[in-house]
Protein backbone atom coordinates (compact mmCIF):
# COMPACT_ATOMS: atom_id res chain seq x y z
CA UNK A 1 0.00 0.00 0.00
CA UNK A 2 1.57 3.57 -1.20
CA UNK A 3 1.41 5.74 1.50
CA UNK A 4 2.41 9.90 1.23
CA UNK A 5 5.21 9.55 2.20
CA UNK A 6 6.85 6.76 -0.24
CA UNK A 7 7.91 9.38 -2.49
CA UNK A 8 9.98 10.72 0.48
CA UNK A 9 11.04 7.25 1.43
CA UNK A 10 12.72 6.30 -2.28
CA UNK A 11 14.79 9.43 -2.43
CA UNK A 12 16.33 8.35 0.65
CA UNK A 13 16.76 5.24 -0.71
CA UNK A 14 18.26 6.23 -3.55
CA UNK A 15 21.55 7.50 -2.23
CA UNK A 16 24.56 5.25 -2.52
CA UNK A 17 25.17 3.09 1.11
CA UNK A 18 21.81 3.42 2.67
CA UNK A 19 20.13 0.15 3.70
CA UNK A 20 16.88 1.26 5.20
CA UNK A 21 14.72 4.26 5.76
CA UNK A 22 11.44 4.39 8.32
CA UNK A 23 9.01 6.74 9.07
CA UNK A 24 8.41 6.12 12.94
CA UNK A 25 5.80 7.45 14.98
CA UNK A 26 8.15 8.82 18.01
CA UNK A 27 5.73 7.98 21.02
CA UNK A 28 4.59 4.34 20.51
CA UNK A 29 7.69 3.59 18.57
CA UNK A 30 5.03 1.95 15.61
CA UNK A 31 6.30 1.90 11.69
CA UNK A 32 4.11 4.10 9.84
CA UNK A 33 6.00 3.54 6.42
CA UNK A 34 9.72 2.47 5.52
CA UNK A 35 12.10 0.76 2.61
CA UNK A 36 14.37 -1.99 4.15
CA UNK A 37 17.18 -3.97 2.73
CA UNK A 38 16.48 -7.66 3.39
CA UNK A 39 17.31 -8.81 6.61
CA UNK A 40 16.48 -5.95 8.73
CA UNK A 41 13.17 -6.00 10.76
CA UNK A 42 11.71 -2.58 10.64
CA UNK A 43 9.65 -3.05 13.87
CA UNK A 44 12.48 -3.61 16.08
CA UNK A 45 14.64 -0.94 14.98
CA UNK A 46 11.57 1.24 14.86
CA UNK A 47 10.47 0.80 18.45
CA UNK A 48 14.33 1.26 19.39
CA UNK A 49 14.96 4.00 17.56
CA UNK A 50 11.91 6.00 18.86
CA UNK A 51 12.97 4.78 22.13
CA UNK A 52 16.40 6.74 21.46
CA UNK A 53 14.91 9.64 19.94
CA UNK A 54 12.90 10.29 22.91
CA UNK A 55 15.79 10.16 24.82
CA UNK A 56 17.14 12.64 22.63
CA UNK A 57 14.30 15.10 22.82
CA UNK A 58 14.31 15.09 26.86
CA UNK A 59 17.99 16.00 26.54
CA UNK A 60 17.37 19.01 24.44
CA UNK A 61 13.90 19.85 25.85
CA UNK A 62 13.32 23.66 25.74
CA UNK A 63 9.70 23.79 25.97
CA UNK A 64 9.35 24.64 22.26
CA UNK A 65 8.71 21.76 19.81
CA UNK A 66 11.45 21.65 17.15
CA UNK A 67 13.51 19.70 14.63
CA UNK A 68 15.78 17.33 16.51
CA UNK A 69 18.58 15.71 14.43
CA UNK A 70 20.20 12.50 15.87
CA UNK A 71 23.08 10.79 14.78
CA UNK A 72 24.63 7.42 16.02
CA UNK A 73 27.97 6.37 14.72
CA UNK A 74 29.18 2.53 15.07
CA UNK A 75 32.32 0.76 13.77
CA UNK A 76 29.95 -0.56 10.75
CA UNK A 77 27.71 2.32 9.85
CA UNK A 78 25.67 4.99 11.21
CA UNK A 79 21.43 5.59 12.00
CA UNK A 80 20.72 8.73 11.34
CA UNK A 81 17.12 10.10 13.20
CA UNK A 82 15.19 13.91 12.23
CA UNK A 83 11.86 14.81 13.17
CA UNK A 84 9.80 17.26 14.85
CA UNK A 85 6.97 16.46 16.45
CA UNK A 86 4.90 12.84 16.21
CA UNK A 87 6.90 11.64 13.40
CA UNK A 88 10.66 11.21 12.53
CA UNK A 89 12.67 9.52 9.77
CA UNK A 90 14.92 7.31 10.80
CA UNK A 91 18.07 5.90 8.01
CA UNK A 92 20.34 3.07 8.19
CA UNK A 93 23.92 3.80 6.67
CA UNK A 94 26.35 1.37 5.75
CA UNK A 95 29.75 2.89 6.29
CA UNK A 96 30.65 3.75 2.65
CA UNK A 97 27.17 6.12 2.83
CA UNK A 98 28.17 10.16 2.27
CA UNK A 99 27.10 11.28 5.94
CA UNK A 100 26.67 14.81 4.76
CA UNK A 101 24.79 14.16 2.28
CA UNK A 102 22.68 12.38 3.87
CA UNK A 103 22.53 14.33 6.57
CA UNK A 104 21.16 16.86 4.06
CA UNK A 105 18.75 14.79 2.50
CA UNK A 106 17.13 13.22 6.40
CA UNK A 107 16.75 17.16 7.45
CA UNK A 108 15.17 18.31 4.31
CA UNK A 109 12.63 14.83 4.73
CA UNK A 110 12.22 15.79 8.19
CA UNK A 111 11.06 19.12 7.34
CA UNK A 112 8.55 17.16 4.56
CA UNK A 113 7.24 15.15 7.20
CA UNK A 114 6.98 17.80 9.57
CA UNK A 115 4.60 19.58 7.06
CA UNK A 116 2.33 16.67 6.26
CA UNK A 117 4.19 13.91 3.81
CA UNK A 118 6.46 13.63 0.60
CA UNK B 1 102.57 27.14 45.43
CA UNK B 2 101.34 27.45 49.11
CA UNK B 3 104.03 26.29 51.44
CA UNK B 4 106.51 26.45 49.21
CA UNK B 5 109.61 29.02 48.05
CA UNK B 6 108.27 30.12 44.65
CA UNK B 7 111.36 29.50 41.91
CA UNK B 8 111.92 32.19 39.26
CA UNK B 9 110.91 31.37 35.84
CA UNK B 10 114.46 31.29 34.21
CA UNK B 11 114.94 28.26 37.36
CA UNK B 12 112.21 26.59 36.57
CA UNK B 13 112.88 26.21 32.84
CA UNK B 14 116.22 25.82 33.50
CA UNK B 15 115.68 22.15 35.47
CA UNK B 16 112.71 20.90 33.36
CA UNK B 17 115.44 21.39 30.42
CA UNK B 18 117.92 19.75 32.14
CA UNK B 19 116.26 16.78 33.81
CA UNK B 20 113.55 16.06 31.70
CA UNK B 21 112.05 13.68 33.92
CA UNK B 22 111.75 16.05 36.68
CA UNK B 23 108.26 17.14 37.71
CA UNK B 24 109.13 21.20 38.31
CA UNK B 25 107.07 21.03 34.92
CA UNK B 26 103.97 21.38 37.32
CA UNK B 27 105.26 24.16 38.66
CA UNK B 28 106.44 26.32 35.93
CA UNK B 29 103.04 25.23 34.33
CA UNK B 30 101.78 27.02 36.49
CA UNK B 31 103.99 30.12 36.51
CA UNK B 32 102.95 30.64 32.93
CA UNK B 33 99.34 30.02 33.85
CA UNK B 34 99.50 32.85 36.44
CA UNK B 35 101.37 35.11 33.50
CA UNK B 36 98.12 34.80 31.69
CA UNK B 37 100.43 32.11 29.22
CA UNK B 38 97.78 29.80 28.87
CA UNK B 39 99.06 28.05 25.74
CA UNK B 40 102.75 27.14 26.83
CA UNK B 41 101.46 26.55 30.34
CA UNK B 42 99.22 23.68 28.32
CA UNK B 43 101.73 22.27 26.15
CA UNK B 44 104.20 22.19 28.96
CA UNK B 45 101.73 20.08 31.23
CA UNK B 46 100.68 17.76 28.30
CA UNK B 47 104.49 16.54 27.80
CA UNK B 48 104.78 16.73 31.48
CA UNK B 49 101.56 13.73 31.77
CA UNK B 50 103.42 12.20 29.46
CA UNK B 51 106.23 11.10 31.45
CA UNK B 52 104.36 10.97 34.82
CA UNK B 53 100.79 9.83 34.04
CA UNK B 54 99.22 9.13 37.22
CA UNK B 55 100.86 12.86 38.65
CA UNK B 56 97.70 14.56 40.63
CA UNK B 57 99.41 17.73 41.29
CA UNK B 58 99.72 17.94 37.59
CA UNK B 59 96.51 16.98 36.52
CA UNK B 60 95.28 19.36 38.67
CA UNK B 61 97.48 22.33 37.72
CA UNK B 62 95.91 20.93 33.92
CA UNK B 63 92.43 21.36 35.14
CA UNK B 64 93.50 24.79 36.57
CA UNK B 65 95.28 25.77 32.83
CA UNK B 66 91.66 24.27 31.07
CA UNK B 67 89.77 26.53 33.71
CA UNK B 68 91.74 29.53 32.46
CA UNK B 69 90.95 28.92 29.03
CA UNK B 70 87.54 28.57 29.75
CA UNK B 71 87.04 24.55 28.87
CA UNK B 72 85.20 23.76 32.23
CA UNK B 73 84.38 19.84 30.69
CA UNK B 74 88.26 19.34 30.40
CA UNK B 75 89.03 21.07 33.71
CA UNK B 76 86.05 18.37 35.10
CA UNK B 77 87.51 15.73 33.64
CA UNK B 78 91.37 16.33 35.01
CA UNK B 79 89.67 16.79 38.42
CA UNK B 80 87.83 14.07 38.56
CA UNK B 81 91.07 12.14 37.32
CA UNK B 82 93.21 13.87 40.46
CA UNK B 83 90.12 12.92 42.40
CA UNK B 84 90.46 9.09 41.14
CA UNK B 85 94.61 9.43 41.60
CA UNK B 86 94.64 10.97 44.97
CA UNK B 87 91.02 11.29 47.01
CA UNK B 88 92.53 13.39 49.53
CA UNK B 89 93.89 15.87 47.04
CA UNK B 90 91.57 18.91 49.02
CA UNK B 91 92.25 21.80 46.10
CA UNK B 92 91.10 19.27 43.36
CA UNK B 93 87.90 18.32 45.80
CA UNK B 94 87.31 21.85 46.26
CA UNK B 95 87.71 22.78 42.09
CA UNK B 96 84.98 20.22 41.54
CA UNK B 97 82.53 21.82 44.04
CA UNK B 98 83.12 25.22 43.08
CA UNK B 99 82.59 24.13 38.88
CA UNK B 100 79.51 22.34 40.34
CA UNK B 101 78.23 25.43 41.90
CA UNK B 102 79.03 27.74 38.85
CA UNK B 103 76.88 25.00 36.66
CA UNK B 104 74.11 24.98 39.40
CA UNK B 105 74.54 21.45 40.24
CA UNK B 106 74.15 22.05 43.57
CA UNK B 107 73.58 18.35 44.90
CA UNK B 108 76.66 17.90 43.58
CA UNK B 109 78.69 20.74 44.73
CA UNK B 110 76.96 19.64 48.44
CA UNK B 111 78.25 16.28 48.02
CA UNK B 112 81.98 16.68 46.80
CA UNK B 113 82.06 20.09 49.90
CA UNK B 114 81.27 17.25 52.59
CA UNK B 115 84.11 14.98 51.19
CA UNK B 116 85.97 18.25 51.22
CA UNK B 117 85.05 19.28 54.99
CA UNK B 118 86.28 15.45 56.27
CA UNK B 119 89.51 16.69 54.45
CA UNK B 120 90.10 19.48 56.23
CA UNK B 121 87.14 21.21 57.80
CA UNK B 122 89.44 24.60 58.58
CA UNK B 123 90.09 25.43 55.26
CA UNK B 124 88.70 28.94 54.72
CA UNK B 125 87.74 28.10 51.21
CA UNK B 126 85.22 25.26 52.28
CA UNK B 127 83.67 28.04 54.56
CA UNK B 128 83.52 30.08 51.28
CA UNK B 129 81.93 27.83 48.80
CA UNK B 130 79.66 26.61 51.74
CA UNK B 131 78.37 30.28 51.82
CA UNK B 132 77.87 30.67 48.10
CA UNK B 133 76.16 27.27 48.19
CA UNK B 134 73.49 28.29 50.78
CA UNK B 135 72.80 31.80 49.02
CA UNK B 136 72.44 29.67 45.41
CA UNK B 137 69.83 27.87 47.55
CA UNK B 138 67.65 30.00 48.58
CA UNK B 139 67.66 31.74 45.31
CA UNK B 140 67.00 28.49 43.60
CA UNK B 141 63.92 28.48 46.87
CA UNK B 142 62.77 32.16 45.55
CA UNK B 143 62.66 31.42 41.90
CA UNK B 144 60.64 28.19 43.00
CA UNK B 145 58.36 29.97 45.16
CA UNK B 146 57.55 32.90 43.04
CA UNK B 147 56.85 30.74 39.82
CA UNK B 148 53.27 30.88 39.08
CA UNK B 149 51.33 27.22 40.08
CA UNK B 150 50.86 25.35 36.64
CA UNK B 151 47.28 25.81 35.72
CA UNK B 152 45.51 22.46 36.40
CA UNK B 153 43.31 21.99 33.27
CA UNK B 154 39.60 20.52 33.90
CA UNK B 155 37.06 20.06 32.04
CA UNK B 156 35.12 23.19 33.13
CA UNK B 157 38.57 25.43 32.07
CA UNK B 158 38.58 24.00 28.19
CA UNK B 159 34.81 24.97 28.30
CA UNK B 160 36.10 27.83 29.18
CA UNK B 161 38.29 28.21 26.55
CA UNK B 162 36.15 27.41 23.44
CA UNK B 163 33.28 30.19 22.77
CA UNK B 164 29.67 28.36 22.10
CA UNK B 165 30.58 25.63 24.57
CA UNK B 166 27.75 25.24 27.25
CA UNK B 167 29.73 22.55 29.27
CA UNK B 168 31.66 19.34 29.23
CA UNK B 169 30.69 16.23 31.36
CA UNK B 170 32.63 13.10 32.07
CA UNK B 171 29.88 10.45 33.16
CA UNK B 172 29.94 7.24 34.74
CA UNK B 173 28.18 4.06 33.08
CA UNK B 174 25.27 4.49 35.66
CA UNK B 175 24.34 8.16 34.79
CA UNK B 176 26.51 9.96 37.18
CA UNK B 177 28.13 12.60 36.84
CA UNK B 178 31.86 12.63 37.67
CA UNK B 179 32.93 16.11 36.48
CA UNK B 180 32.16 18.97 34.53
CA UNK B 181 28.99 21.24 34.46
CA UNK B 182 26.59 22.78 32.32
CA UNK B 183 26.25 26.72 32.16
CA UNK B 184 23.05 28.16 33.97
CA UNK B 185 20.73 28.85 31.46
CA UNK B 186 17.36 26.95 29.76
CA UNK B 187 18.91 23.65 29.57
CA UNK B 188 19.01 20.99 31.59
CA UNK B 189 21.37 20.69 34.51
CA UNK B 190 24.91 18.51 34.52
CA UNK B 191 23.66 16.21 36.78
CA UNK B 192 20.14 15.38 34.55
CA UNK B 193 21.46 15.43 31.33
CA UNK B 194 24.06 12.54 32.70
CA UNK B 195 21.04 10.51 33.47
CA UNK B 196 19.54 11.35 30.20
CA UNK B 197 22.18 10.82 27.90
CA UNK B 198 23.11 7.74 29.73
CA UNK B 199 19.63 6.22 28.72
CA UNK B 200 20.15 7.72 25.60
CA UNK B 201 23.73 5.65 25.35
CA UNK B 202 22.37 2.54 26.33
CA UNK B 203 19.50 2.86 23.89
CA UNK B 204 22.16 3.50 21.20
CA UNK B 205 23.94 0.53 21.83
CA UNK B 206 20.59 -0.87 21.66
CA UNK B 207 20.06 -0.29 18.18
CA UNK B 208 23.73 -0.53 17.10
CA UNK B 209 23.61 -4.27 17.95
CA UNK B 210 20.49 -4.61 16.63
CA UNK B 211 21.18 -3.74 13.16
CA UNK B 212 25.06 -5.17 13.90
CA UNK B 213 26.65 -1.84 13.31
CA UNK B 214 29.90 -3.01 15.95
CA UNK B 215 31.05 -0.39 18.58
CA UNK B 216 29.57 2.39 19.21
CA UNK B 217 31.52 5.28 18.13
CA UNK B 218 29.55 8.74 19.03
CA UNK B 219 25.96 10.09 18.97
CA UNK B 220 24.95 13.51 17.89
CA UNK B 221 21.86 14.76 18.99
CA UNK B 222 21.07 18.73 18.12
CA UNK B 223 17.79 21.46 17.85
CA UNK B 224 18.36 24.44 16.92
CA UNK B 225 19.49 25.32 20.31
CA UNK B 226 22.25 23.36 21.46
CA UNK B 227 24.06 20.00 20.15
CA UNK B 228 25.18 17.45 22.16
CA UNK B 229 27.96 15.00 20.88
CA UNK B 230 28.74 12.28 23.35
CA UNK B 231 31.17 9.74 22.63
CA UNK B 232 32.58 6.86 25.12
CA UNK B 233 35.48 7.26 27.64
CA UNK B 234 37.65 5.27 29.92
CA UNK B 235 35.48 5.79 32.39
CA UNK B 236 32.21 5.87 31.07
CA UNK B 237 31.56 8.56 28.17
CA UNK B 238 31.78 12.44 27.91
CA UNK B 239 29.38 14.77 26.38
CA UNK B 240 30.10 17.93 24.76
CA UNK B 241 27.50 20.52 24.78
CA UNK B 242 27.93 23.82 22.64
CA UNK B 243 25.31 26.05 20.50
CA UNK B 244 23.73 25.01 17.97
CA UNK B 245 25.36 27.27 15.23
CA UNK B 246 29.02 26.02 16.58
CA UNK B 247 30.95 24.24 14.39
CA UNK B 248 30.65 20.51 14.98
CA UNK B 249 34.37 20.19 14.37
CA UNK B 250 35.07 22.18 17.46
CA UNK B 251 33.06 19.38 19.41
CA UNK B 252 35.49 16.96 18.00
CA UNK B 253 38.06 18.38 18.98
CA UNK B 254 36.82 19.13 22.47
CA UNK B 255 35.74 15.73 22.67
CA UNK B 256 39.28 13.86 22.06
CA UNK B 257 40.81 16.77 24.22
CA UNK B 258 38.06 15.92 26.89
CA UNK B 259 38.54 12.18 26.56
CA UNK B 260 42.54 12.82 26.91
CA UNK B 261 41.60 14.92 30.57
CA UNK B 262 39.34 12.24 31.77
CA UNK B 263 41.76 9.15 31.00
CA UNK B 264 44.48 11.53 33.61
CA UNK B 265 42.54 12.74 36.01
CA UNK B 266 39.89 11.09 38.51
CA UNK B 267 38.17 14.28 40.38
CA UNK B 268 35.45 14.77 42.98
CA UNK B 269 32.42 14.53 41.36
CA UNK B 270 30.49 18.30 41.32
CA UNK B 271 27.04 19.80 40.87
Amino acid sequence: MKTVYADLLREIMRMPGVRGAIVVAVRDGLVVDGRVHVGIRSDAVAALAASLFQRALRSTETGREERRFVELEADRGRIMMAGEGELALMAILEPRANAGQARLAIQRAATALAGGGG
Amino acid sequence: MTGKTRRSLQELSAEVATNPGSTAFVELAEAYRERGDTERALRLCLRGLQRHPTHAAAHYELGRIYEARSERELALDEFGIVRQLAPDHLPGRLAIARLYLEEGRLEDAERELNRAGRLGEREPAIAALRKELAAARAEEELIRASAPEPERRSLATLAEEHPGTLGILLVDGDGQLIDGEMKAGEFESGRMLAVTLSGARKESERVASHLQLGKLKRIVIESPEIRLTVSPATRGFVVVAARGDSPPGQAELLLRRARELSDRETPEATG
